[in-house]
């Protein structure tokens, strides 16, 4: 692709998005993709390029994002049938060092070593959606990985999410893989 | 690095279609060559399996010592490996040669070289050749170990060579293949795994969901970050596998399941696993070279062993770690054991080889047993978690698929290599398969089948497979088990065969079927008509000597055979029909004999206890009044009254109450009757156990004068209430000391009816005393010891003395230590027979179980013998709980303050006359245990406010009650029982160290089968200490481990190092143990995998030892060398 028609793919792309988010449409990166998994209906945005994988090596939804320098994130979704009444969300901030104590028996099991914590943070994406996070990132066989436990409250449901990212892929899906979490919809 | 493969493969693969000729013939007879060389590589692990495996099976039999003869190998079973080049004649192995005469011990058998190729041999032939000729050995043995060095070295160049060559596509694939060959070390068991999961359909999603809702939510109630710990780790581990999958992988594993891929894209997987895991596996699993040649016969295996294997095998690739692994491992070798060695052990030995995981090795095989050494996963919860596991799946079980074959009692498994054809059938062209159909001059390139044609056919026989070369060992002849064995269905199904005993029913003779078999148990011997008619007679004369037994002693005549009674035989039969005579030839009253009845068993006292009882019998007594005078005219005048010798002698109410206490020491064990005997055979009195009218039950013991005192066995309260037979009630307590008396005089003195002293009967000698059952002595002597403990006076110095709540604390905790292994109440003795408590298993109004101590003064205490999470709580009557921790500390205690010493009423004066009776009482249960409270100096730890509810208490008390019943009550859980429940109690009593957790696996190995070699193990001099010792270093290791290390140490080493020498000294106890027997306990054979040297010495003391102590200390060596860190 020679630098003018990179260009022009990159000025139409901004048009139509700008359009689109005038028009209050939402911004499209990917398709809206139904489940009914276990009689819990919800629905996602998958952007171009990944997949999801319901019952998938033995979760229930597996959304992989595209594979680069032999690894690829992946996103593990469980919904419950817990009502979210049962998180005691007052206690997240105070027993997230039992998360974190966790992590560090898994990493001893798995000869990986901690690096960094990534503290509980509460966001509300919408008024249906409360995303409560912890996370942590740890070293195993000389690749870094993040990974993240989140609490999604989604319309009287309850999901259980866990995300696995390669820091060499934080650059190409981060935002990405937020955006999949955040795009969570329980009709 | 990949892309740089691809890469050099495109390159390589656009020159060979430049040059269809591809490499020049030499390269291709070269590759051709090395793929031969590595095709006897692959092959020449199973002769030497089936070397290893006959000489292990024969060093076993104990064949070695004896200069056994030379065994043949199977001629055309090495000819289809090695024919053409080294032999046409059937190979002859000397085991003796080939292992004994090389130096090696026979009991380092198991641990031979990986290679299996003795060192010496090596070195004897380093030129690899078959004509290498060892002086003085076999030449076949030296025909075969060459072949096989020249084998595994032209492999190893093979390798090299194809690893050089890695850009031809040729020694690509080559190479591929070879790769192939060491990734069956891995297929075999994720095969397993991977079937289980498609066979048995389970989705791991149930776990994961399980994980989230199960566990987190039942027990922490409301969610938070710790709640999902185990959901964290379970998506950690799946998100790292799946982060490594390619699309194309993701396509197959979509399309195929996950379990249909791993099949048949084991490489991929196995590398991507070892990869993810090779942390924990440096050197066991994947780099143990046993592995290749293990595969399990799945269909052998019981559907529970089944899930054993898949438990552990999922347990392990869900992140569960090599512990799971373990648990699978045992499971397919308990299965082995147990299923497949009935069809042909030594056949499938030399098939497996060793599996391992670490410690876990299946070595030789004698035919009757396959030994493994247990991994060290025995701690943590993971034992509990698989044993749900197991359940879980079992609950899922169906009928897994068979994936391999069994054919002339060899098993097949998918990767067998004694099976090409399946071989090819389950994976993609192998190379064995491949470089045999291409001529060695071709040059053309072949190129793999597509993955379809690996579609895998389960059932279908191999052809062609090699016939075993071993013939199967007889099976073990099936022994009767012994009721109470192991092996005994129950106790119902055994009988004793004696003819001779009189039948109880009158079965008719063509009725009684001789087992079909002679190993199907004891012949039993049918009865003719003669022997009939003699048996009803037997019967009759038993009936009829019952009716006379029935009539009045005096009214039966009976004939008089002379005899001295220092001949008497006790178990004489007829005894009523001999006369007896006593050395200084006086005759004893001619009264009739009572015939004393079979003696039920006897549960309680001890002959100690009967001594006090007839000591009690011939306290002095008060001489009574004159009798009244002869009538004058017979006596003269001057004749004094009678002097006091000849003067009846009757008991008073104060020596008949201290033998009452005495007697109602005794449990009756059965309802029937049982008369006790003292020592001299003289009848102390008669034992019942009946329900009166109130539906009470209670005990009545009647003397040999007629008095009659009845009681309550079971404590009621601490109240003993005699009920006569004129429905007054006597109450006393335990001590014997009256509280409640009838308003009538109670008929305490009453003279023998003739005025004669009742003549003695029998001289019969006392059964021996039964066995009691109970706690150990240390337990009795601890219990003992906390009654005795001194108490200070009251403040009156008249009032009786009584237990402080401080004493009473020790004394329960004691007490406490005891499981009652029956719900029904059993009393438990000093050995001085005196009562010290007893212990009943009940449950609550709430449904939860627990035991209660009642204790001679009507105190009572109450807890759950497992543990509540280290919480004790005892929960009275009231329903107000009081809650200590293990070593008896109040945690929580009631608000209302117990009585915290409960005096004894006061004695009544002990005469022959009653004091004044106040009104019959009935039974009551007493106020409640007298509790410790702040003012108990020494006793109470942090004191909170006491529970206002049993909720609280109860609620984790019934979830860890069921929970650790259900791992140890479900049917045999890894048959590690008491390790599970141990592991889980003291997960759950976090806090004990030292002597507590000795007494907690004092508490958990009573009742168990290692019950009685663990006390043995404690009566061998040093060892008690050295228990005591180990457990106080385990509460140091315990203190000095670094977190988040694997407690390998600490209270569980200690437990499991004393469950070791448990183990050994139950090996011992085994009749007819021998060395080569017990030295497979795992710890021997650790200790002889450290020093080998020792095993020599330990076998020629342990021949010369006789007693068991000698025996262990023979071994101690062995044990001392493998718990040494």
């Amino acid at each position: 692709m020679t630098y003018a028609r990179r260009k022009a793919f990159y000025s139409c792309y901004w048009i139509l998005a700008t359009g689109a988010t005038i028009l209050g449409l939402p911004l499209a990166f990917g398709a809206t993709v139904p489940f009914d998994l276990e009689g819990v209906k919800f629905e996602m945005q998958i952007p171009d390029g990944w997949r999801s994988e319901p019952n998938f090596m033995g979760t229930p939804l597996m959304v992989l994002g595209p594979q680069k320098f032999d690894t690829r994130p992946v996103i593990i979704v469980v919904p419950t049938t817990v009502e979210p009444r049962k998180v005691d969300i007052k206690s997240l901030q105070k027993t997230q060092r039992e998360y974190f104590k966790g992590r560090d028996a898994w990493m001893s099991l798995r000869g990986a070593s901690s690096v960094a914590e990534f503290p509980y943070q509460h966001a509300r994406v919408n008024e249906n959606l409360d995303l409560h996070s912890i996370g942590h990132r740890y070293e195993h066989d000389g690749q870094v990985f993040d990974q993240h436990t989140h609490y999604a409250i989604c319309g009287g449901k309850f999901f259980y999410i866990s995300t696995l990212i390669n820091e060499t892929l934080h650059a190409d899906f981060s935002d990405s893989m937020k955006e999949v979490l955040q795009s969570l919809r329980c009709p | 690095m990949k892309a740089w493969a691809f890469l050099l493969f495109l390159v390589s693969a656009s020159h060979a279609q430049e040059a269809p000729g591809g490499p020049d013939a030499a390269m291709n007879a070269k590759l051709t060559q090395m793929a031969e060389q590595a095709r006897a590589s692959a092959e020449r692990n199973e002769v030497i399996a089936q070397v290893r495996s006959m000489c292990e099976f024969e060093a076993k039999q104990g064949d070695f010592d004896k200069g056994s003869p030379p065994k043949e190998l199977h001629g055309t079973y090495l000819r289809e490996y090695f024919g053409a080049k080294i032999d046409e004649t059937p190979v002859v192995i000397n085991c003796r040669t080939l292992y004994k005469d090389l130096g090696i011990p026979v009991t380092t058998l198991n641990f031979m070289p990986e290679s299996g190729i003795p060192i010496s041999v090596r070195e004897a032939c380093p030129e690899l050749s078959p004509q290498c000729h060892i002086p003085g050995q076999d030449p076949g043995v030296a025909h075969v170990m060459a072949a096989s060095l020249a084998a595994e070295k032209a492999a190893a160049a093979a390798e090299d060579q194809a690893c050089k060559l890695a850009t031809q596509d040729e020694a690509k694939r080559s190479a591929e293949d070879t790769r192939t060959n060491a990734r069956i070390a891995a297929a075999s068991v994720v095969k397993c795994a991977a079937s289980a999961l498609w066979g048995v359909g389970i989705n791991m999603w149930d776990l994961v969901v399980g994980a989230i809702q199960g566990v987190g939510a039942a027990l922490k109630g409301l969610w938070n970050w710790a709640t999902t710990s185990n959901a964290d780790r379970a998506a950690a581990d799946k998100a790292s596998l799946a982060a490594g999958l390619s699309d194309p992988q993701v396509d197959a594993i979509k399309k195929e399941g996950v379990a249909e891929w791993i099949s048949r894209s084991i490489g991929d997987f196995y590398t991507m696993t070892l990869r993810y895991f090779s942390k924990e596996l440096p050197g066991t699993l994947l780099s143990f070279p046993g592995f290749e040649e293990s595969f399990v016969c799945w269909e052998a295996l019981s559907n529970e062993n089944r899930a054993r294997a898949v438990c552990g095998l999922l347990g392990y690739f869900l992140g569960g770690g090599p512990k799971f692994l373990a648990l699978g491992a045992e499971g397919m070798l308990k299965a082995l054991k147990s299923t497949v060695l009935t069809k042909n052990a030594t056949a499938l030995a030399g098939k497996l080889g060793k599996i391992g995981y670490g410690r876990v090795t299946i070595g030789s095989v004698s035919g009757v047993s396959i030994r493994y050494l247990a991994p060290t996963y025995q701690h943590g919860l993971a034992p509990i978690a698989s044993g749900w596991l197991t359940k879980f799946i079992m609950g899922k079980v169906k009928k897994l698929p068979f994936l391999g074959s069994v054919e002339n009692g060899f098993v097949y498994g998918p990767m067998s290599r004694l099976a090409p054809a399946r071989l090819k059938q389950w994976f993609r062209a192998p190379v064995v398969e491949r470089t045999n159909a291409r001529p060695a001059e071709s040059t053309t390139e072949t190129t793999p089948p597509p993955p379809s044609a690996a579609k895998p056919v389960v059932d279908a026989p191999v052809a062609g497979a090699p016939a075993p070369a071993v013939a199967p060992p007889p099976a073990p002849a099936k022994v009767p088990p012994f009721p109470g064995s192991r092996g005994a269905k129950s106790q119902t199904s055994w009988k004793p065969q004696r003819t001779d005993l009189p039948a109880r029913t009158a079965q008719a003779p063509q009725e009684r079927v001789a087992p079909k078999s002679a190993d199907s148990g004891p012949k039993r011997r049918v009865r003719s008509a003669e022997n009939e008619a003699l048996l009803d007679a037997a019967v009759k004369k038993v009936v009829a000597e019952g009716e006379a037994r029935k009539r009045p002693q005096a009214a039966a005549p009976r004939p008089r055979v002379k005899a001295d009674i220092r001949d008497l035989n006790p178990r004489q039969q007829n005894i009523s029909d001999i006369e007896f005579t006593i050395s200084d030839g006086r005759t004893p009253p001619a009264l009739g004999y009572k015939s004393v009845p079979a003696r039920p068993t006897l549960v309680g006292p001890s002959d100690r206890f009967l001594t006090e009882i007839a000591a009690a019998q011939k306290t002095p007594t008060r001489l009574l009044a004159a009798p009244p005078s002869e009538p004058a005219a017979a006596v003269p005048a001057a004749a004094p009254v009678a002097a006091p010798a000849a003067a009846p002698r009757s008991r008073t109410a104060a020596s008949n109450a201290t033998l009452d206490a005495a007697v109602r020491k005794v449990v009756p064990a059965e309802p029937a009757a049982t008369t006790f005997l003292t020592k001299e055979g003289k009848e102390m009195f008669t034992l019942e156990s009946r329900t009166n009218t109130k539906g009470v039950p209670f005990s009545r013991a009647t003397y040999p004068d007629g008095r009659t005192v009845e009681w309550t066995p079971y404590g009621n309260g601490g109240k003993i209430f005699f009920e006569q037979p004129s429905g007054k009630v006597w109450m006393t307590d335990a001590a014997g000391k009256t509280l409640v008396a009838p308003q009538t005089a109670a008929p305490e003195v009453k003279p023998p009816s003739d005025g004669s002293v009742r003549p003695t009967l029998t001289y019969t000698e006392a059964p021996a005393r039964p066995t009691f059952f109970g706690p150990s002595d240390k337990f009795l002597t601890e219990i003992s010891n906390a009654q005795k403990a001194p108490t200070p006076p009251l403040a009156a110095p008249a009032a009786p003395q009584s237990r402080t709540a401080a004493s009473n604390a020790t004394l329960d905790a004691a007490v406490r230590k005891v499981v009652p292994a029956e719900p029904a109440a059993t009393t438990f003795l000093t050995k001085e027979g005196k009562e010290m408590f007893t212990l009943e298993s009940r449950t609550n109004t709430k449904g939860v179980p627990f035991s209660r101590a009642t204790y001679p003064d009507g105190r009572t205490v109450e807890w759950t013998p497992y543990g509540n999470g280290g919480k004790i709580f005892f929960e009275q009557p009231s329903g107000k709980v009081w809650m200590t921790d293990a070593a008896g500390k109040t945690l929580v205690a009631p608000k209302p303050t117990a009585p915290e010493v409960k005096s004894a009423p006061p004695e009544p004066p002990q005469s022959a006359t009653p004091t004044q009776p106040t009104q019959p009482t009935q039974p009551t249960r007493p106020t409640g245990p007298a509790l410790p409270t702040r003012r108990n100096a020494g006793t109470s730890g942090s004191l909170t406010k006491p529970r206002s509810s049993t909720a609280v208490a109860t609620r984790p008390a019934r979830k860890l009650q069921n929970h650790v019943d259900e791992v140890v009550n479900s049917e045999n859980p890894f048959d590690r029982q008491l390790q599970i429940k141990l592991a889980g109690e003291m997960n759950l009593r976090k806090n004990l160290k030292g002597a507590p957790v000795r007494a907690l696996f004092d508490e958990v190995i009573e009742g168990t089968e290692f019950a009685q070699p663990y006390k043995l193990l404690k009566s061998i001099p040093g060892e008690n200490t050295a228990i005591s010792q180990r457990f106080d270093r385990g509460a140091a290791e315990v203190r000095a481990q670094p977190r988040g290390q694997t407690p390998i140490t600490g209270p569980y080493g200690a437990a499991n190092e004393v469950m070791i020498k448990v183990k050994l000294v139950q090996a011992l106890e085994k009749p007819g143990a021998t060395f080569d027997s017990v030295v497979e306990q795992q710890a021997l054979v650790r200790g002889l995998e450290k020093r080998p040297d020792l095993g020599a010495a330990a076998e020629a003391q342990f021949r010369n030892a006789t007693t068991l102590q000698q025996k262990f200390e023979a071994l101690k060596p062995l044990l001392d060398e493998a718990l040494r860190p």
